[in-house]
């Protein structure tokens, strides 16, 4: 998976085969960008593989313990594991600033991928870090928008059936427009995230950027829905079409609310695109929903998410003219799916497209771009506190035993087994 | 009673439970449900309750007024206030209650029990609606209350069921059996802060035990005690095996406290009262039956500890919502926030960020976090407080909240830095939305800070230092230590709540040991062996 052996990418390679091995090597990575010292590096590397020494491989073990923090060993250690987990965050993380992610955007588009980008921040906990945060859309938006309209076209990317779609395209969380976002209170989270959600529009139609509003965790869900759809049907956004929101098809009110939504539209006149994905907070939903008592809003098995995935990708397909399908997955058997719908309907490559993210599965975002589909990079970019959230899911999904990644690397598992219909594969498991 | 020879398992487990879940506000039938709750309780608002003694309701001259304190114009109940001839007749109506009361079947008295939790279910927005008004407790916390109480008459009538059935240790010729007698007349003195779950819990752990009970609940949380009342009758509990005594602390407490007839006092409050009834309790009258029990829930300092590694992003809304969640009222909220060093300006410069973002206003409405203080008096401490404050460290947040004061009891948050760990801010419980930010330089003098009050209820830490976790499992002196999480909103069975050095004595509530203060113990042993014969000891029998 990574280029260079340094001691984490061994340790990842152990942790995919050690639950509880896995579970130190990510706290470790989360705390990793707070510590200040080599000090409390080595110090906390040590302290974290204490628990599960006996899982470790012999090499580790004395490459962990043996070190003191203040030798020249222990400094060797904890420069290795900053390197590497910096690595590992450059990875999935396009970058701090925006030149960098500049940088990062224009080596994708050379490869002939779209982007969206995607702000890592800090948990919203006070007005002056909403204010924040959208002032660095706004930033990103008439910074990057300029330059990156300067380009030379590449039809394949800047177009869709319809003509020209934006270049700039950003992906922003409703929750952190507004610091008192509680769903308990719709009326007043919709104010307050209207109130900075608005310039952050305008400034987007004035430079021809593309606005997607990102999905969360599922108490959230319904309170995001019903802000987009109070705000794109104001008659300052009502006919605008670069616009677009999430759909997590591993919750089973998936199906519900993209008919609501396709009733919204209808009525709205204007499309919007809906980016459908299984959704990232599979682990949060579970846990959280059992220790509240709650019914569990995610489906409990990864093939019915996959298989609700199909159902509403052909859902989408079949209004493709009214929410247009953007499928984004690493799961070749998903996307093959939608190519094959996409077919069936007499859908151009251009009406729909391909969205991956950054750092993951880079190879098939490259085959999908040279067949001729339109494939848009999330792209994440910011510093690296506030990115280990986003990192440790990334690192979550790329070591699950579900991952479809995973097992495409996985020599000992066949090409009809990574392509079966999810349902089939639900039933050689249970057999 | 356990087999000796079997190694002490690593790990004992907690019975099997399942708290009552709180209500999702992001369900829209939930939010329009709670809403039409508050439009009904609204229309009923103002009306009578009188005394319940023995089954009777019993009228008085003297009344008590509830008012809503984020309305301060708006009257919740009118309410009887007892007088100490009352109080007198409380006690005998319990006394000849529990004359049958006592031999009702461990599992009947269960059962009861889980009549009452089956009603406050069905009636749960309703009372909740009740708290909203009468506490000031926005939506959730006032949701969460009425979850815990069910939680208490659950877990306490689980707990009973098993305790109802009497240990044997039979030896050929002897039959020697350990089980539980009820201790007599209990008298509950309960909070306002979280007006039926600990009156519940209090009221419920003694009448499952096989005692009656005096139920003396606070001022000004009087109208949601009636309705418990009711519920109570509701369930069939019998007359005079609870008896509802609202009235002025100061006139009656003592009465019920001193009385020969009353032979334990579960109480729930301040410092200075609870120890004020230990020391009453403590004298005895010959006529008395025994030693009376007093079990007393007291104050807190509590505090958080932010470790230099610490995830600021869930500490600073940890601290913010123990601290200023139902504006501080509750003995476990965060009064001191201890941080090291090297994470002090950026944790402040949050903190103080996120307190000023939060919402100010009526309990009513749903975008609130902070509503009202209690009453009056609470308003005029807590200013008192800040006055200190002011006065002694750097003001870090002053929330002005003056455009909400002529309606109700309004104080907004107030953070205070640079705070001597001696001061008074420091030192004495506020029960107000006031946080002390104090600095540390290492863990050590974290720790010796944090234990440098007279108080060890909650506590918090926030680090990602396995060792240093370790450190404040053992060092913390507290009886809730929460790692890594906000510390309020214990729940039954999960978090056992309660506190040692001056924040309580007795054992936890929602613990599996809270029951056995309530219960005498008593073993009972038989000669069966008569003529050289005996029946084969019980377990043979079957």
């Amino acid at each position: 998976m990574f280029e260079k052996r340094w001691l984490l990418d061994q340790l990842m390679e152990w942790a995919m085969a050690d639950e509880s091995v896995k579970v130190q090597m990510f706290r470790f990575v989360d705390v990793l960008p707070m510590l200040s010292t080599h000090e409390a590096v080595t110090q906390h590397l040590q302290e974290y593989f204490e628990e599960v020494r006996t899982h470790l491989p012999w090499a580790a073990r004395l490459a962990v313990e043996s070190p003191q923090a203040n030798t020249i060993f222990g400094k060797a250690l904890a420069y290795s594991a900053r390197k590497s987990s910096r690595m590992m965050a450059e990875r999935f993380i396009a970058g701090t600033k925006v030149e960098e992610v500049l940088k990062s955007v224009a080596r994708l588009r050379r490869q002939g991928l779209a982007f969206t980008l995607d702000l890592l921040g800090e948990a919203v906990v006070s007005e002056p870090e909403a204010d924040a945060y959208q002032q660095a859309y706004l930033d990103l938006i008439t910074g990057l928008a300029p330059h990156v309209n300067g380009w030379p076209e590449d039809p394949q990317i800047d177009r869709d059936e319809h003509g020209w779609i934006p270049r700039c395209n950003v992906s922003l969380k409703l929750s952190a427009l507004y610091s008192q976002f509680k769903p308990i209170d719709p009326e007043g989270s919709a104010e307050g995230v209207k109130a900075r959600l608005r310039p952050i529009l305008r400034a987007a139609r004035e430079h021809d950027a593309f606005v997607n509003v990102d999905m969360e965790h599922y108490a959230y869900k319904d309170l995001t829905l019903e802000i987009f759809k109070q705000v794109f049907l104001e008659d300052e956004f009502r006919d605008w079409s670069d616009c677009g929101i999430v759909i997590q098809a591993y919750l089973p009110e998936a199906e519900d609310d993209l008919k609501d939504l396709l009733a919204w539209t209808e009525d709205r006149g204007t499309p919007i695109w809906v980016r459908l994905v299984k959704g990232a907070y599979w682990d949060y939903e579970t846990v959280v929903s059992e220790y509240r008592g709650w019914p569990c809003p995610v489906y409990t098995e990864k093939w019915r998410s996959d298989d609700n995935f199909e159902r509403q990708t052909q859902f989408l397909m079949q209004h493709h003219n009214t929410l247009r399908p953007a499928i984004a997955s690493h799961n070749l058997r998903s996307l093959a799916h939608a190519m094959a719908w996409a077919e069936e309907l007499d859908i151009p490559q251009s009406g729909w497209e391909i969205q991956m993210l950054y750092g993951m599965a880079e190879e098939q975002a490259q085959l999908f771009a040279e067949r001729g589909h339109r494939v848009r990079v999330y792209t994440p970019f910011g510093e690296l506190i506030p990115g280990m959230a986003y990192l440790v899911r990334r690192l979550l999904e790329n070591t699950s035993n579900d991952s479809f990644l995973r097992h495409a690397y996985d020599t000992s598992v066949s090409i009809e087994e990574l392509l079966r219909r999810p349902a089939d594969a639900a039933l050689s498991k249970a057999s | 009673m356990s087999d000796s020879k079997q190694p002490t398992p690593a790990v004992r487990k907690a019975e099997p439970f399942r708290n009552e879940p709180h209500t999702d506000f992001s369900r829209k039938e939930n939010r329009e449900a709670f809403q039409t709750a508050l439009d009904d309780i609204a229309a009923q608002l103002g009306g009578e309750f009188p005394l319940v003694i023995g089954g009777k309701s019993i009228n008085t001259r003297k009344t008590l007024a509830s008012i809503n304190p984020s309305r301060k114009s708006q009257t919740v109940g009118v309410v009887a206030s007892a007088t100490s001839d009352h109080a007198e007749e409380a006690i005998a109506a319990a006394n000849r209650a529990w004359e049958s009361w006592r031999y009702v079947e461990a599992a009947i008295r269960a059962e009861h029990l889980e009549v009452m939790a089956a009603e406050i279910r069905n009636r749960r927005f309703e009372l909740a609606a009740w708290e909203v008004y009468e506490c000031g407790k926005p939506w959730a916390e006032a949701d969460g209350d009425i979850a815990e109480a069910i939680d208490f008459c659950m877990y306490y009538a689980q707990q009973m069921r098993e305790l109802g059935v009497p240990v044997q240790c039979d030896y050929p010729g002897e039959e020697n059996s350990y089980s539980y007698r009820s201790r007599g007349v209990c008298v509950v003195i309960a909070p306002w802060n979280f007006p039926l779950a600990i009156l519940t819990g209090m009221t419920v752990a003694a009448l499952v035990s096989g005692n009656t009970v005096i139920m003396k609940p606070a001022e000004q949380s009087s109208v949601i005690a009636a309705k418990l009342m009711e519920i109570a009758r509701d369930a069939g509990i019998p007359p005079g095996v609870l008896n509802y005594l609202p009235g002025v602390g100061e006139e009656i407490g003592p009465v019920l406290v001193e009385s020969p007839d009353v032979n334990m006092i579960a109480f729930t409050g301040s410092r200075a009262v609870g120890l004020a009834i230990n020391k009453q309790a403590a004298e005895t009258d010959p006529r008395q039956r025994g030693v009376k029990r007093v079990i007393a829930e007291m104050g807190g300092k509590n505090a958080i500890i932010i470790d230099e590694d610490a995830d600021l992003d869930e500490a600073v809304q940890a601290v913010v919502g123990s601290a200023f969640g139902y504006s501080g009222q509750k003995c476990s909220a965060c009064s001191r926030a201890i941080v090291l060093e090297a994470c002090y300006d950026a944790f402040l410069t949050r903190v103080k960020a996120a307190t000023e973002s939060l919402k100010v206003g009526p309990a009513e409405h749903p975008a609130t976090t902070v509503g009202p203080v209690i009453d009056q008096e609470a308003f005029d401490r807590i200013r008192d407080f800040i006055a200190i404050g002011k006065d002694e460290c750097t003001t870090v947040v002053a929330t002005d909240v003056s455009e909400l004061a002529e309606e109700g009891f309004f104080i907004g948050p107030h953070v205070f830095a640079d705070v001597d760990p001696d001061s008074r801010l420091a030192q004495q419980e506020v029960f107000g939305p006031v946080l002390a930010v104090i600095k540390a330089e290492d863990l050590d003098q974290a720790l010796e800070l944090a234990n440098g009050t007279e108080f060890a209820l909650t506590g918090g830490m926030f680090s990602r230092s396995p060792r240093n976790l370790q450190r404040a499992r053992e060092e913390f002196e507290v009886g809730n230590l929460y790692l890594n999480r906000n510390i309020t909103g214990a729940l039954v069975q999960r978090h056992p709540f309660g506190g040692y050095k001056f924040s309580g004595i007795g054992s936890k509530a929602g613990g599996h040991d809270y029951l056995l203060q309530f219960l005498i113990p008593i073993n009972i042993s038989e000669n069966t062996l008569r003529r050289g014969f005996a029946p084969p000891p019980d377990d043979e029998k079957a």
